[in-house]
């Protein structure tokens, strides 16, 4: 779809403000806003509405392409909680039209230079980390995990640019490994060749190379056989089961996030989690793998009226609501382990505040980032957990830096680092 | 005045008057930018205000020459001061669900004016500040056993806006009243940039009572429908606070789109038809007078099939099954509240008794599916979900006929107002919604209004809708079936139908003439002051 092709939804906004908080029966007093973007920024044009309504004065051609339309349009995790919220009441498009907004300025040669030098990274290392490629595999050394570039597996877990590359994170790629091999899953990993999805230049608007990597990717798994792919890395779990599908490029196998994959395992009886890890623990949702981890919704129609106004669509669409997204399994999984205790944050689920790492943000916005994991810390915090617990590199890399900043003391575990202190 | 001028001839703000604003916000809290300032000149029916006076182009009204965010009082009176000096025109809004532009005019965006500042249970009374929702207040005082009066304009509209503001009107009215009658004082900035406190608050005593002692303008202050923003920026407001019979935590259960959960026991919800729109009148009339009704809604069927559904398609496919017409024409729906069992029964029986006399029944279908008491649950009591009725269908909605009456004058207008709304539907314009009367009561009058759905996508549906409340207006006038809505809104529709409605556009003119000497708060939404 172009940009274009919104301009439906942007007349249609009615400048409600849902987008702004979680719905009405879902919030409190306090901490009822879900939008990281205008929480930081203020200004309506930094809400969905308000990008609507930018993208409607682009279209008119009312503004141009400038620093701060890109301010405007990049200073946003595409966190998807507008989304959610907006269609929980309507049929709008708030999620696609952005990074459809995006695009256009790709298509147009308007970018962020911080962006550029990950694209760049992309094209020359096939990572998103600034990293040289034969840095990818260091992680597994000594697991005596299979590869994939040699060997078939049914199971093929995908470390993802952030766990391949850093060093301090290891240790989540290397526990789900170990668990698998502990439970006797015939898994494997491209090690060195792994490749990176595609789905974080996507989102900042450099579509092609999510078509590059589906295509390569593909291959990587058929050639190896693989059934199952298992990522630890909510991004990642995005784009193979939901951004592959929707350019048509589905992987003909199942896709499961670790924390959902070992959830499996353990109630199947295929893991015993014995050891009591005495910790009050509350857990934070990676909008790529809850709200945003919903599958993708094929539709293709068009839009048609009945009762002379009243909007349908032909052939009926159903919108992703976020009503399907993976929320229960890590939940569940932390519910196994013995001595934990899980307490909620107030926005969960559906709602749950970003950890500010998404759409760029983290490269381009560095103070952005930082301010939208600082509010996730001070939410954690008021629980009175002792930890947080989350399931994505990229969320645990975030928040464990603001913990710092703010000088918390609050560890951040991704779920599998739990789980192999229960083992 | 500076002696400079603040804005060129296209209106842009002159650089030291940009940095006049801005060494009272900040650099961060002011943009002069474009891309910003359109996100301030959009509305889903600009076209009518254009209409009203702002003037501007297709689906855009004109930019401001700047927005600011205050984040205090002290603040925004200087942003109204430096206005002052410099001979710009400002405009407020809270959560800005209408916003009206202007060029040269400087939007104050009340964004980061957003704190519950008391809950006094013991006086049952709640002080906050612009940027507070309908439902923060609402989870804010639930916990306390009280409840505020919540207009209808969505869960995330703004209680301070409505109370001094805008209209207010709600499901809730029977029991709380509409927003007028729950104002107990407000910081009011005025266009000068003086700040006035309204109530017992502007002789120190506490935010107790919008009467005093102290000054009480609280009918200068908004009157019925409220200025607009045309009469300077409020700042805090204390609303009255009323018995909640419900849980301290209220929250549906699972995932979106829709929220499960269960009516408390201290509520009913009761759905009931009647065989004419004249029995139906009948029951509104007694329900008023019996005091049993929580809330209350003439609902239109449209509507309960709109908020009832997940989609326009669900909707759809509910609305051609039929059921709700033959369960739900001529509809009220209310809910009703008790501290005990036997309260509730007896105000059901109360019920019984109205229906046995007026030919009413209960729409046992609905009854028995609790999707429907959800939906009357969350709409009428926290606005929650109004959108699915008011912006999924087609985009937008416009009050056309609008009536503040008795019972009986709406009575008379029924037929009429559907039959002239129809015309307009059979050329395409809104959709064909059967009966399309909304209503309430409170102490005031019975609130009627007629809300077709339009598309703001489409030309021919907005110029037709243009079209439909001019030409309502024009016929409650001559069948002295009330003021429509907007005909009191607008320094332009002020001058053009204040002499048919006791000549308020000259008080007005007066009015906004004493508050605001020199025009600096925008006239647009009120009056241009007196000649
Ligand atoms: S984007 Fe959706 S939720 Fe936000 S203001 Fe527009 S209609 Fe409302
Ligand atoms: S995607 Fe997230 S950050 Fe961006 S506008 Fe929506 S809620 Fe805000």
């Amino acid at each position: 779809m172009a940009l274009e092709d919104y301009e439906a939804d942007m007349t249609r906004c009615s400048r409600c403000s849902d987008c702004k908080f979680a719905p009405a029966s879902q919030l409190d007093e306090n901490r009822a806003e879900i939008c990281p973007s205008i929480g930081r920024y203020g200004f309506h044009s930094y809400s969905a509405g308000g990008r609507f309504v930018a993208a409607l004065s682009f279209v008119s051609k009312r503004v141009e392409h400038s620093p701060e339309l890109l301010e405007v349009l990049y200073a946003c995790q595409l966190c998807g909680a507008c989304d959610v919220a907006c269609k929980k009441d309507r049929e709008l498009e708030p999620l696609e039209m952005m990074l459809e907004f995006r695009a256009r300025c790709v298509k147009d040669g308007k970018t962020l230079a911080a962006l550029d030098r990950l694209i760049e990274s992309l094209r020359r290392s096939d990572n998103m980390v600034l990293r040289p490629r034969e840095e990818r595999g260091r992680w597994a050394d000594g697991l005596g995990v299979k590869s994939l570039a040699t060997e078939r597996a049914q199971v093929a877990y995908h470390a993802g640019c952030r766990l391949s590359f850093d060093e301090t994170q290891w240790g989540i790629a290397r526990g789900a490994i170990e668990v698998m091999q502990q439970a006797g899953v015939d898994v494997g990993i491209a090690g060195a060749d792994e490749l990176c999805c595609g789905g974080r230049a996507y989102e900042m608007g450099y579509q092609d190379a999510l078509d590059e990597y589906a295509e390569r990717n593909r291959k990587v798994f058929e050639a190896a056989g693989v059934k199952t792919l298992v990522t630890s890395c909510a991004h990642c779990f995005h784009a193979f089961e939901v951004l592959y599908r929707k350019i048509g490029k589905e992987l003909d196998l199942e896709v499961v996030h670790v924390a959902d994959y070992v959830n499996q395992l353990a109630a199947d009886g295929k893991i015993a989690l014995t050891r009591e890890v005495p910790l009050r623990v509350t857990y934070h949702d990676p909008c790529h793998l809850g709200r945003l981890g919903e599958p993708w919704i094929p539709w293709e129609g068009e839009e048609k009226k009945v009762l002379q106004q009243l909007v349908l669509r032909d052939p009926p669409k159903t919108f992703r609501r976020g009503t399907h997204g993976v929320y229960r399994p890590p939940r569940e999984l932390l519910a196994r382990i013995p001595g934990v205790e899980l307490v909620e944050m107030k926005r969960k689920e559906a709602y749950a505040w970003c950890c500010g790492s998404g759409g760029g943000v983290r490269e381009a916005f560095p103070e952005l980032a930082a301010w939208t994991a600082g509010e996730r810390i001070d939410e954690a915090a008021e629980t009175e957990a002792d930890a947080l617990a989350t399931a994505c590199p990229w969320c645990a890399r975030g928040l464990e830096q603001s913990a710092k900043a703010k000088q918390k003391d609050l560890p951040v575990y991704d779920v599998i680092e739990l789980v192999r202190r229960a083992l | 005045m500076s002696g400079h001028p603040a804005t060129n001839e296209t209106g842009a703000l002159s650089r030291d008057t940009y940095r006049a604003l801005e060494d009272v916000v900040g650099p961060e809290f002011i943009s002069d930018h474009p891309v910003i300032l359109d996100g301030y000149s959009f509305y889903f029916l600009s076209e009518l205000i254009t209409a009203l006076g702002a003037g501007g182009e297709k689906k855009f009204i004109p930019r401001p020459a700047a927005v600011v965010l205050p984040g205090s009082v002290d603040e925004v009176q200087q942003i109204v001061r430096v206005c002052n000096r410099r001979g710009l025109a400002f405009h407020a809004f809270s959560t800005g669900i209408v916003c009206e532009g202007g060029p040269g005019r400087i939007q104050i965006d009340l964004r980061r004016l957003g704190r519950v500042i008391e809950i006094d249970e013991k006086n049952k009374i709640a002080v906050i500040e612009p940027y507070v929702t309908n439902a923060r207040l609402f989870h804010a005082t639930i916990k306390k056993g009280l409840r505020a009066h919540v207009h209808a304009a969505g869960a995330n509209a703004s209680p301070l806006a409505s109370a001094t503001s805008v209209g207010g009107e709600g499901p809730d009215n029977p029991s709380c009243g509409y927003s007028s009658r729950n104002v107990l004082g407000v910081e009011w900035v005025l266009p000068t940039g003086e700040i006035l406190r309204l109530g017992a608050l502007g002789s120190g005593a506490g935010w107790f009572c919008g009467d005093g002692p102290g000054p009480s303008l609280r009918g200068l202050m908004r009157g019925v429908f409220g200025a607009f923003g045309g009469l300077g920026v409020f700042t805090k407001v204390a609303v009255k606070l009323y018995p909640w019979h419900g849980p301290a935590v209220f929250k549906g259960s699972g995932l979106p789109p829709t929220y499960g959960g269960e009516l408390p026991e201290s509520l009913r919800a009761c759905f009931a038809a009647f065989p004419t729109s004249d029995q139906m009148y009948d029951a509104v009339s007694a329900i008023w007078e019996e005091g049993i009704a929580h809330t209350f809604n003439r609902m239109p069927r449209s509507f309960l099939c709109y908020t009832s559904s997940d989609s326009n398609q669900e909707a759809w496919e509910l609305w051609q099954s039929g059921l709700l017409e033959r369960d739900f024409t001529n509809g009220i729906a209310l809910l009703l509240a008790g501290h005990s069992k036997g309260e509730l029964d007896y105000k059901e029986r109360v019920l019984h008794d109205v229906l046995a006399r007026t030919g009413g029944k209960r729409a046992e279908t609905l009854e028995a599916d609790p999707r429907y008491a959800l939906t009357l649950l969350r709409t009428s009591i926290l606005s929650d979900g109004v959108f699915r009725g008011v912006s999924r269908p087609s985009g937008g909605i416009l009050e056309g006929y609008y009536l503040n009456e008795s019972v009986d004058v709406s009575r008379l207008s029924h037929d009429a107002s559907y039959a002239h709304t129809k015309t307009f539907t059979d050329r395409g314009i809104c959709i064909d919604n059967g009966e399309t009367n909304w209503g309430t009561f409170s102490d005031i009058a019975y609130l009627s209004e007629q809300i077709p759905h339009f598309d703001p996508r489409d030309e021919k549906s907005v110029q037709g809708m243009l079209e439909l409340l001019a030409t309502s207006y024009q016929k409650q006038f001559e069948t002295r079936s009330g003021a429509g809505l907007f005909a009191n809104i607008g320094a332009i529709m002020n001058d053009a139908f204040g002499p048919m409605l006791s000549n308020v556009h000259v008080w007005k003119k007066r009015i906004k003439k004493a508050l605001d000497p020199r025009t600096a708060c925008d006239p647009t939404g009120y009056s241009y002051p007196e000649a």
